[in-house]
């Protein structure tokens, strides 16, 4: 089984679980970090010291930071919680059609609630331009959710040039920064992101554990989402999971130690596999090339079909526009969203390599796929070669 | 090494749940949401989990659906409801734990009639004022805890239930503190909802479950994803899910013994307090969790008691461990109309599967020796 | 024999016929009939070609998912086993039942039907 599918999620990797277990088999790792007492204290320690090894690779202040159960959670409160928090009837949100389904999901949610939302559409490249933002801008748009790195694609939309510009016009900017972190560089001092959602198991931490970003200078303010007791300063209440977050940490810290010597890794490993799939004909590389994050490769297949595609390739575990068996997925809306139809959508495959993927299994999960892509064209009555 | 009397704030992870968690932490990684393999394997894991849990508290393992915790369990119930629910108040016990309290306060702050259920001196629901209300107007959703964290008082669920089914509203039981300490039936208890969590029963942090029956409409709190039947977007914490369904197996497979080891010392602390003078048990008249034991020693300031009982290494606390460092006197000791300067002396004691008789003595004398330091003449 | 490992659980008798297609191909000639069905949106398309003889011999193609290249494999392999007769006993039930198709699949089996019934019109008897 070669495993290329890291943007949906990573193994843990040893350094991490190592920081994880001195939480979980230590006989003084245990304790809760709201107590009061000595294995309280310790516990708390460790919370805030992965605190500031999480802010340290997004350019951040510790106490910036407010942990959630992932992503999702993090998404959810962004969102919400800053519509929640200004309690102004009738607000206006930007976002896109290609936002990860947290995203969506909650949106449309609240749209049925009310909410008026723009869906920013993409460009042929799979990116949303700063320019399409702005001119969406009206004057009750309350927050601007964008993804910095798309999920499907690797498309990196321009959250940096935006920053500054929705700034200057008061518009609070919530960046889903899934698939950016431990990837791009961030430096939320020099960004003026307002918030910044990111999780630990796409960047080899575990899961069931990501954190919120929530600028204290000039300050995002938050309705929270999740009651009682009052932890992270009100804004997310509930145990601190210690061994998560350590492990949270030391996966952060780890992303910013490599983060260049991945990217080039990333890099060399998709250009070698979109070298090696080219000896096909008729294949589409979804997203622009030009402005694609390190790890991702999605391509369409021409004249074939999804679900078949997919099947014949048990030994890669990877992502397909296509569900397999009995599961129901929709054929991929991001790639609708950048025009390709139905079949076309659910005849790709998202490659996503990471740190332990090697050239030779990037050779060999090529040929695999060449070998099926050139079976099921040649049994293809609808395929004239 | 400290002496952890704090159990009911969290409990050590069982070893035999890290061993069952140790092949998820770093196997196969898959997203259990993903179609390969090794996402199936995750899969696998997750509703075997999902089945362990449901024996623990006698559900269908479909009535499961997994949380970060018992608070996001408690807000996923109370405000699940409020928002498909139609129209009716909210009651909450005088004592829930913060995360019910809070989430009940959310939803008056979004308009819906809530309101607080009184109980006696005891802790316990006072009944005659609990069907006036019920009567008083149509109820959406009444929560009321099992067991409470600070004092351990049991309620008297089944009775709660029947009114409650009668008066036509949903019942939400909030477990955390019961499961794993005493006999916990879903059915039996006439519960509609229940909420639990791993790390109170020897499992991980960052999971737990809400248990509902499917006659109960549910919105998710997390929007994204087709998790958890769409009622919890987000991928699943596999390993933490499977250390939370060891736990919940080892916590059924070992219930009696678990409950008798620490009421035999909670029995022995309790007598061990009785001849200390000014010693005031908290919930002491009714039933209780065989672990737990609230006392307050009069003339004592709690927060500064727990702090020296931690410099002679014990791990107790005043209460909650959400509200600890506040320095308000607990609600829950308020709700049962304590006077403030005593319940601002209080402190819980939480036993435990590691706990010896030598624990409970060093502690009595501890106490002593404070008690006899610092009492003025 | 299957080489690559079943992950997403197809029914077997569909997985083998998948993942191993003997029959797959095209005939070509004068003497091929061939005949062709397709779902309504033509989102999946299956064609046989067939030479009568003393030898019988079937091929298919397709484009469609895993369900459909196996209706097409097995009603190659059937013919040629057992002959233009079995076309009387072949229907949209039959295909179903030899190849385990669940429900939310049955379409697949009905494209096999439509192939049956072309060749019935077409063969003479």
């Amino acid at each position: 089984m070669i495993y290329l599918d890291h943007a949906a999620t990573t193994p843990v990797d040893p350094r991490v679980r190592d920081a994880m277990l001195r939480w979980l088999d230590d006989a003084d790792g245990f304790g809760n970090p709201a107590s009061d007492h000595a294995l309280g204290r310790r516990a708390r320690a460790a919370v805030e010291a992965a605190r500031a090894q999480v802010a340290a690779l997004l350019g951040a202040q510790a106490d910036e930071i407010v942990w959630t159960s992932g992503a999702t959670e993090s998404n959810n409160l962004a969102i919400k919680g800053a519509l929640e928090f200004r309690a102004a009837p009738g607000a206006h949100v930007i976002s896109s059609r290609i936002e990860h389904k947290s995203v969506v999901d909650t949106l449309r949610h609240l749209e049925a609630a009310g909410l008026r939302v723009s869906w920013l559409g993409p460009d042929a490249g799979g990116r949303i331009t700063a320019e399409q933002v702005l001119s969406a801008l009206r004057p009750e748009t309350a927050i601007v959710s964008l993804m910095w790195v798309n999920n499907e694609t690797g498309v990196i939309n321009p959250v940096v040039e935006l920053a500054p510009r929705l700034r200057e016009r008061g518009v609070l900017f919530h960046v889903d920064a899934v698939q950016a972190a431990g990837k791009l560089p961030i430096d939320l001092a020099a960004v003026p992101i307002d918030l910044l959602s990111v999780s630990a198991h796409k960047c080899y931490g575990p899961k069931g554990i990501g954190a919120l970003f929530v600028r204290k200078r000039p300050r995002a303010r938050l309705a929270p989402q999740l009651h009682g007791g009052g932890h992270e300063q009100g804004m997310r209440s509930g145990t601190l999971a210690t061994h998560q977050i350590a492990g949270m940490g030391a996966a952060f810290a780890l992303a910013a130690q490599r983060l260049e010597d991945d990217a080039r890794h990333g890099v060399a490993l998709r250009e070698r596999l979109w070298e090696r799939l080219r000896v096909l004909p008729r294949i589409h590389r979804n997203g622009d090339a030009a402005h694609a994050a390190p790890h991702l490769l999605n391509v369409s297949f021409e004249g074939i079909e999804g679900e078949s595609l997919r099947a014949l390739l048990p030994g890669l575990a990877l992502s397909s526009g296509s569900a397999c068996s009995s599961a129901t997925r929709e054929p991929s809306y991001v790639l609708r969203a950048l025009g390709r139809d139905d079949e076309l959508a659910g005849a790709s495959l998202r490659f996503s390599p990471g740190r332990a993927t090697t050239p030779a299994q990037i050779d060999a999960a090529a040929a695999q796929v060449v070998e099926v892509v050139q079976a099921l064209r040649a049994l293809s009555p609808r395929w004239d070669a | 090494m400290a002496v952890y009397l704090d159990h009911n704030a969290t409990t050590p992870l069982d070893p035999r749940v890290l061993d069952a968690m140790l092949p998820y932490l770093t196997g196969p990684y898959g997203n259990a949401s993903s179609l390969h393999r090794f996402g199936r394997a995750a899969r696998d894991a997750v509703e075997r989990a999902r089945e362990q849990v449901a024996r623990l508290v006698g559900c269908p393992s479909g009535a499961v659906t997994w949380t970060s915790g018992g608070t996001e369990a408690n807000n996923l119930a109370l405000k699940g409801v409020a928002a498909v629910g139609g129209p009716g108040r909210v009651l909450y016990g005088a004592t829930e734990h913060p995360a019910v309290l809070e989430a009940a306060e959310a939803l008056r702050g979004q308009g819906r009639a809530v309101e607080s259920v009184r109980v006696d001196a005891q802790g316990c629901v006072d009944w005659t004022a609990f069907e006036t209300q019920l009567a008083a107007g149509p109820v959406l959703l009444v929560a009321l805890m099992h067991a409470n964290n600070e004092t351990g008082v049991i309620q008297d669920i089944p009775r709660a239930a029947t009114m409650v089914q009668a008066a036509g509203a949903w019942l939400h039981v909030d477990a955390v503190q019961s499961a794993g300490k005493i006999a916990v039936d879903f059915a039996a208890l006439g519960a509609d909802l229940m909420s639990l969590s791993g790390h109170k029963l020897y499992g991980p942090k960052g999971i737990g479950a809400l248990v509902h029956r499917s006659a109960v409409d549910l919105a998710p709190l997390h929007h994204g994803g087709p998790q958890e039947r769409g009622l919890r977007g987000g991928t699943e914490n596999v390993a933490a899910i499977v250390g939370f369904g060891a736990a919940a197996d080892l916590a059924r497979e070992e219930l009696d013994a678990r409950a008798a080891h620490t009421r035999a010392l909670r029995d022995r602390l309790e007598a061990a307090l009785g001849a200390l003078p000014g010693v005031r048990i908290f919930g002491a008249g009714v039933e209780r969790l065989p672990n737990t034991l609230q006392f307050a020693l009069a003339g004592f300031e709690g927060e500064a008691l727990l702090m020296q009982l931690d410099r002679k290494g014990y791990g107790v606390s005043s209460g909650s461990a959400c509200a600890s460092g506040k320095g308000e006197p607990s609600h829950v000791l308020l709700g049962m109309g304590i006077a403030r300067e005593v319940a601002a002396g209080a402190i819980r004691v939480s036993l435990g599967q590691g706990n010896r008789e030598a624990d409970i003595d060093g502690f009595v004398a501890a106490l002593r020796s404070l008690a006899m330091v610092t009492t003025p003449a | 024999m299957s080489v690559r490992d079943n992950v997403f659980a197809y029914p077997l008798p569909v997985w083998s016929r998948f993942e191993q297609r003997p029959h797959g191909g095209c005939l070509r000639g004068a003497d091929v009939v061939r005949v062709s069905a397709a779902t309504p949106a033509a989102s999946a398309v299956l064609e046989l070609t067939l030479r009568a003889g003393p030898t019988l011999c079937v091929r298919f193609r397709a484009y469609g998912c895993p369900y459909t290249l196996a209706v097409g494999e097995w009603l190659a392999e059937t013919l040629e086993r057992d002959g233009v007769a079995a076309l009387a006993r072949l229907d949209a039930p039959a295909i179903r039942q030899a190849l385990e198709i669940p429900d939310e699949r049955a379409h697949c089996a009905l494209m096999g039907e439509d192939l049956v019934r072309a060749l019935r019109q077409r063969l003479p008897s």
